[in-house]
């Protein structure tokens, strides 16, 4: 558990802000909301691109689903998101999901467009799977330090935290539960 | 060495970066980077349909971007301009810095309030790194502007857009509470119009 902190302390240095954006913050109640499926899964390849107007860049991620966790899922879904890099053009911003092929990931997916989904409020809706020396596999917030976070109706925010995937997954099928969300 | 040795040490290195970062509060974007002369940010003049104050808010946002209670008032002098006009040309890398009322590259929905890109540097013969651009785009959610009544659901628009500017200049987020710089505000909070005395430090750091 020690070297876990560790290693997370370390993740959250190398971390640091790189832009910034600003975004209201959402719990995992409002993130099931808004999403179509929450899924386990691996990222299997990424590509970066210049988007038909030619004024962003883009950036799709395959993802193979080990296990669906909320709602239904293809065995691999493509995911977009906005910034990466093509022929050393970079474009950056904070709280936007970023992939990286081989990582693994739980992500909140968005309703999907022309077969494309995204992630479902951002960083908020992504989080890293890390195993301990013990095998034991913890969910890692992705929001950085980059972003911005707002909040509504005199709402606290809290950064989240890590924790063991198992009890991650648990809490948030009871969530949909409790709403009434993906009961089928 | 042991590993519980390496363990303590791996401990102490990153207790001493917290308090290092902690001290010296402030922190600069990386790699460090400056404008060569004062930006000028284009303020879209179409303004945003949320906000009612008559003026869809584009002269108030224009005019915290360049008070002297915010950045220009730091001690450096002026370090940003801004002035209203079209946006149409909006582009991304072009060396305009703009602030687009209306995300006309659709990457700012759902609960993104505002994004600002600040990828655009690049490094100068001295081994300094210089900014060339910067922009700006803020959601169709709900803003309200200094003076008018805010309900629980809106942000005052000159807060997020002093707070943004910040990141055009090349500062990144704080521990101090009440900065503009500070990464978490609530809904009808102005107070990130106002820079603090970390914020400033900030800039003149820079400039």
């Amino acid at each position: 558990m020690k070297r876990l902190s560790i290693v997370l302390s370390l993740f959250v240095l190398a971390t640091l802000p790189l832009g910034a954006s600003t975004f209201v913050a959402m719990d995992h109640a409002e993130l099931i909301a808004n999403s179509e499926a929450v899924v386990q899964g691996t990222v299997l390849k990424v590509h970066s691109f210049w988007d038909p107007t030619g004024r962003v860049v883009m950036t799709e991620a395959l993802v193979r689903v080990e296990e669906t966790i909320l709602g239904e899922a293809p065995s691999i879904v493509r995911v977009e998101t906005f910034g990466g890099n093509v022929d050393g053009f970079r474009v950056e911003a904070a709280g936007f999901p970023e992939f990286k092929a081989g990582e693994r990931m739980l992500l909140f997916l968005s309703p999907e467009k022309a077969g494309v989904a995204r992630v479902a409020g951002y960083q908020f809706g992504q989080y890293h799977l890390r195993r301990d020396k013990a095998g034991v596999e913890f969910a890692v917030p992705a929001l950085d330090l980059g972003v911005n976070v707002v909040t509504e109706n005199g709402r606290r925010f809290a950064r989240p935290q890590a924790l063991r995937l198992d009890t991650f997954k648990n809490q948030l099928r009871e969530t949909a539960r409790r709403s009434g969300r993906f009961e089928n | 060495m042991t590993k519980t040795r390496i363990i303590s040490l791996s401990a102490f290195f990153v207790i001493s970066c917290l308090v290092a970062g902690s001290l010296s509060a402030f922190v600069l974007l990386s790699p460090r980077r400056t404008w060569d002369s004062d930006p000028n940010v284009r303020v879209d003049n179409r303004g945003h349909s949320s906000i009612a104050d008559g003026d869809f808010g584009r002269t108030r946002t224009r005019n915290a971007i360049v008070s002297s209670v915010a950045w220009n008032g730091a001690g450096s002098g002026t370090v940003v301009n801004a002035t209203v006009a079209s946006v149409a040309s909006f582009q991304l890398g072009d060396g305009i810095p703009m602030l687009n009322f209306r995300d006309p590259i659709g990457v700012c929905g759902g609960n993104c309030l505002a994004a600002t890109f600040t990828g655009y540097y690049t490094q100068r013969s001295n081994g300094t790194w210089r900014i060339f651009d910067a922009d700006i785009v803020t959601s169709n959610r709900n803003w309200a502007s200094a003076g008018e009544a805010c309900s629980g659901t809106e942000f005052f628009i000159e807060g997020v857009m002093v707070h943004e500017v910040g990141h055009l200049l090349g500062i990144g987020h704080t521990n101090v509470s009440g900065a503009t710089m500070f990464p978490s505000v609530s809904t009808c909070n102005n107070g990130p119009a106002s820079t603090a005395a970390d914020d400033e430090n900030a800039v003149n750091n820079l400039y």
